[in-house]
């Protein structure tokens, strides 16, 4: 049974054309990379899903299940969580608090106003293990306002998997990290649980190869061209549209 | 061959969780300074009105009542992001409703006392759930829209005489323990009483999972929402807590002045409330109960020379919002800090 | 039909009045994100300078002409050496600007009863409405010529306004920095400047407003707070930024309180504010709001 289904969905701002009919289905365990070019309209489409804007047309469903309309939390409720391009954080909270909200909200606890929280050790100990995972130990109770900007984005990384997912939406989360960062967020996702749904936005071409099984090229909100990635580096009007420039340097 | 790996198994299991302690050490820290300060502050509370004048009782009555309606405003401004320009019409309704219950209907005071605890729970529910839509200035603006409607309910309503108000309020019997509360000081332990229950409760829910939640929006709203959180429901219900405060202080503010008139309802009131939480420091739990103690005693000494005590007051808070966000507590915070790590310092000199 | 001639010029003036104050505060929060809620004591310095000039000249003309000069150069000087580097250093704009002229309105009307009351012994004052001015009207009722003025006044500012923001190259960079601030920050122009002018200019209206209101109704302590509450209902009203809201919100609300007093008065305190709630629920941006961005 397809996991995420995307049908036809289209989007505008104003004249501009950001998202033209687009179609997606993921099954269950699909990891799945959307590039492109800058403004291609990879994050709107990020935005569409994760119900941040409204689509103008077309539907999303989530096992089946419409939820084409609700709000951000809804959406998360029923499974996705996304992590965002643009730092999204707890500014003034240390790591441990962010990941122990992240893991509340998944817990029957999250209504409790007069329990200390500190009782539920299962949240911390959920929100050490992701910390872990991402690498974040070593910062565990520093602010998130004095990390590095890579561990911001294993941070940010790190929310959207404490709400353990069935469907994850990561939006260009190599973006400004370090090659030794990039090679644990490789790690990473290669270790995600079989039956988790990835779908990545990535301009970093080792991760998107490094973890993904299916491709799809996104330009001027259209798919360019689909499918594994030999058969998306073989297309040549992708070479032309986005690889072609990376690859040509890659060769120099 | 298969028991010892499930035994090695078990064994690393066993040597992670114990390097990885479950407890949560900053919450922990936080919760015994939080203990050794309310010691301090209760036995300072419980000694002074011993020592000083019937005059300086009054004004620490004074200084438990806003601490009261000023702990309800900073669940909101410090733990929860939100600057709610109209909460002194809570505390005008507790005040009212626990006026005309005793003194046009005849209703014991303990059971007013419930009734504008009850009240203001409600009555800021409702109003939670149409101005927690928004945020920022405009949640600013609209809770100012509301208070200044009470407040001209208030004005209005002729039952209530008006813009005279009511006089003549009765204090709660205490005959059951043999005291009588018209005496200042009994009535000063009987706010006192009241003061310690409301703080114990808001300590709960500020440390509950409910009060990181708070935090969280106030941190960023967003991220709680992407992470799942419903955020409605938790801010409206933290207005209701947060007015529930403001409804108690209003109920014990009548019986400590024999009267109430709709003057307590200004968004002057409101916006004084909000000077108090800044200049203590709303970042602490009992920041704003030092910004009482510092307005209450500020303007008494300040109104020997003059009345135009806002002069004074208006300059602090723009000199606090401007530089020293931390206000009275903060600036305490940082004091102790440096003095332990100085005298650290100092032994290991030695 | 008479009466309602009256209310109805009654209500206009009011809502005129109040378009004097929200127009300044609705632009400078569209443009900088400051919610200026110091914006009735700058009311309050136009109607007591105004005074002071009136005391010292004997002329209205020359108070209304010297007046609003006050707050526009306190206006100027606050944007440009207090609130601007304050921004700079990273304080978030939003609130804590509201907080930050919310204590100045403190302090000025703190400054001001100081002055006026304890130090001059002054409580209510009035400015003598000039010549020809002072009587009244027969339109098929007999009308005070000075409320006339000010809703001259308040049609004339707001023709202005609309010329200077539709006609004008600082309209054109104000009108941008309402729809997008990032884009005049890249413009290039100096924004800083643009920002303090536009600041200081919607002081000076509110100043004007003072002045002209202290000829009409009295000048006390509490003058500013009774015409910032309106203000701030119509700029909700309106959408934060938005002048075509601002004015028609004015008139809403102007026109509102006025005949809600005249025909039902114990609903009078209240229409405004149940407007404001079933707003709220309807539509939370305002009228002319534009929904928030979101992501
Ligand atoms: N809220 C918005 N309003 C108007 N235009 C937008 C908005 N969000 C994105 N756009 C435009 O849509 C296009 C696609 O943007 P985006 O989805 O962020 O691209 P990508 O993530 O692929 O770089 C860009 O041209 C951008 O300027
Ligand atoms: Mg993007």
């Amino acid at each position: 049974m397809s996991q995420l289904r995307v049908s036809n969905i289209s989007k505008s701002f104003g004249a501009l054309r950001v998202i033209d009919t687009f179609d997606l289905n993921l099954s269950a365990g699909d990891r799945h990379a959307v590039i492109g070019p800058n403004g291609a309209g990879k994050t709107t489409l990020f935005n569409m899903i994760s119900g941040w804007i409204p689509p103008d047309t077309g539907t999303i469903e989530i096992e089946g299940l419409d939820v084409t309309g609700h709000p951000p939390e809804k959406i998360t409720q029923s499974g996705l969580a996304r992590s965002f391009q643009k730092n999204t954080l707890f500014d003034g909270l240390t790591v441990a608090e962010s990941l122990r909200l992240a893991v509340q909200a998944h817990s029957p606890v999250r209504f409790n106003f007069f329990q200390p929280a500190r009782r539920f050790g299962g949240l911390q100990q959920r929100a050490h293990e992701i910390a872990r995972q991402m690498e974040l130990e070593d910062v565990f109770e520093n602010e998130v306002r004095t990390l590095s900007y890579g561990q911001k984005r294993q941070l940010e990384v790190g929310l959207a998997l404490a709400c353990e997912p069935k469907i994850l939406l990561l939006d260009e989360p190599a973006a400004g990290t370090s090659p030794a960062e990039r090679a644990t967020l490789v790690r990473l996702l290669t270790t995600l649980p079989d039956n988790m749904t990835l779908l990545l936005v990535e301009h970093d071409m080792d991760v998107v190869f490094g973890v993904c099984t299916q491709i799809t090229v996104l330009n001027y909100g259209r798919v360019v061209a689909s499918g594994t990635p030999e058969e998306v580096r073989a297309d040549p009007e992708v070479r032309a549209a986005y690889l072609g420039e990376s690859a040509g340097h890659g060769e120099a | 061959m298969q028991e010892t790996t499930e035994e090695n198994w078990a064994a690393s299991v066993d040597t992670d969780s114990s390097r990885h302690d479950p407890l949560d050490r900053t919450a922990l820290r936080d919760q015994r300074n939080f203990l050794v300060i309310s010691a301090i502050g209760l036995v300072v509370l419980v000694v002074a009105p011993l020592v000083v004048s019937d005059f300086y009782v009054s004004l620490l009555t004074e200084i438990l009542i806003f601490g009261l309606l000023v702990s309800g405003v900073n669940l909101l401004l410090g733990y929860t992001g939100l600057v709610s320009l109209g909460h002194a019409a809570f505390m005008g309704i507790g005040a009212y409703t626990t006026a005309i219950g005793t003194s046009l209907l005849d209703f014991p005071v303990w059971a007013m006392m419930i009734c504008s605890v009850l009240a203001s729970f409600l009555i800021a529910y409702g109003v939670g759930i149409l101005s927690v839509r928004t945020k920022g200035v405009q949640f600013l603006l609209i809770t100012l829209a509301f208070g200044e409607m009470f407040h001209a309910i208030a004005e209005k309503s002729r039952v209530t005489g008006g813009d005279d108000g009511m006089t003549n309020i009765p204090r709660i019997d205490l005959e059951f323990l043999g005291l009588d509360a018209d005496h200042d000081r009994v009535f000063y332990f009987f706010v006192l009483a009241c003061f310690v229950i409301a703080m114990a409760v808001l300590r709960r829910v500020v440390v509950s999972p409910f009060g990181r939640v708070l935090v969280g929006i106030r941190e960023n709203e967003k991220r709680m929402l992407a992470v799942g959180y419903t955020a409605f429901p938790y801010k409206a219900l933290a207005f209701a807590i947060s007015a529930t405060l403001g409804g108690l202080a209003g109920s014990l503010w009548v019986q400590h002045g024999f009267f109430v008139n709709p003057h307590l309802m200004t968004w002057q009131m409101s916006g004084e409330a909000l000077l108090m939480v800044i200049i203590g420091g709303s970042q602490a739990f009992f920041g704003p109960l030092l910004g009482a103690a510092f307005y209450v005693l500020t303007k008494d000494f300040l109104s020997d020379l003059t009345e135009a005590y806002l002069l004074f007051f208006g300059l602090l808070f723009v000199l606090v919002v401007a530089f020293f966000h931390g206000g009275l507590a903060g600036f305490a915070a940082t004091l102790a800090r440096r003095m332990r790590r100085g005298s650290a310092k100092q032994e290991g000199d030695q | 039909m008479t009466f309602f001639l009256f209310n109805l010029l009654n209500g206009l003036q009011l809502s005129m009045l109040i378009f004097l104050m929200a127009i300044g505060l609705t632009v400078i929060f569209g443009l900088m994100d400051i919610l200026n809620l110091a914006h009735g004591a700058f009311y309050m310095i136009g109607a007591y300078f105004g005074y002071v000039v009136f005391q010292a000249t004997g002329s209205f003309w020359i108070s209304l002409a010297i007046a609003p000069l006050l707050p526009l150069v306190l206006g100027f000087l606050l944007q440009y050496f207090v609130l601007q580097p304050l921004i700079d250093r990273g304080r978030s704009a939003h609130l804590d600007m509201a907080l930050l002229t919310f204590g100045l309105l403190f302090f000025v009307i703190g400054l001001i009863d100081f002055i006026f009351f304890e130090t001059l012994g002054l409580t209510f004052m009035s400015i003598d409405k000039p010549a020809g001015l002072d009587s009244y009207i027969n339109i098929g009722t007999f009308y005070p010529s000075y409320r006339l003025f000010i809703i001259a006044v308040g049609f004339a500012v707001a023709l202005l306004v609309w010329v200077v923001l539709e006609r004008t190259v600082i309209g054109a960079v104000v009108r941008a920095g309402v729809d997008d601030r990032e884009m005049v920050r890249a413009m290039g122009v100096n924004v800083y400047f643009v920002f303090a002018a536009v600041f200081a200019l919607g002081c000076g209206l509110a100043g004007l407003a003072g002045v002209v209101a202290g000829a009409e109704l009295s000048i006390d302590i509490n003058m500013g707070v009774q015409i910032l509450i309106p203000t701030l209902v119509v700029v909700v009203l309106g959408g934060l930024g938005s002048v075509k809201g601002c004015f028609y919100g004015a008139m809403i609300v102007g026109m509102t309180e006025t005949l809600s007093q005249a025909y039902v008065p114990a609903l009078a305190l209240f229409a405004t504010y149940m407007l404001l709630a079933a707003m709220l629920v309807f539509r939370p941006q305002g009228f002319f709001g534009r929904a928030p961005k979101t992501v």
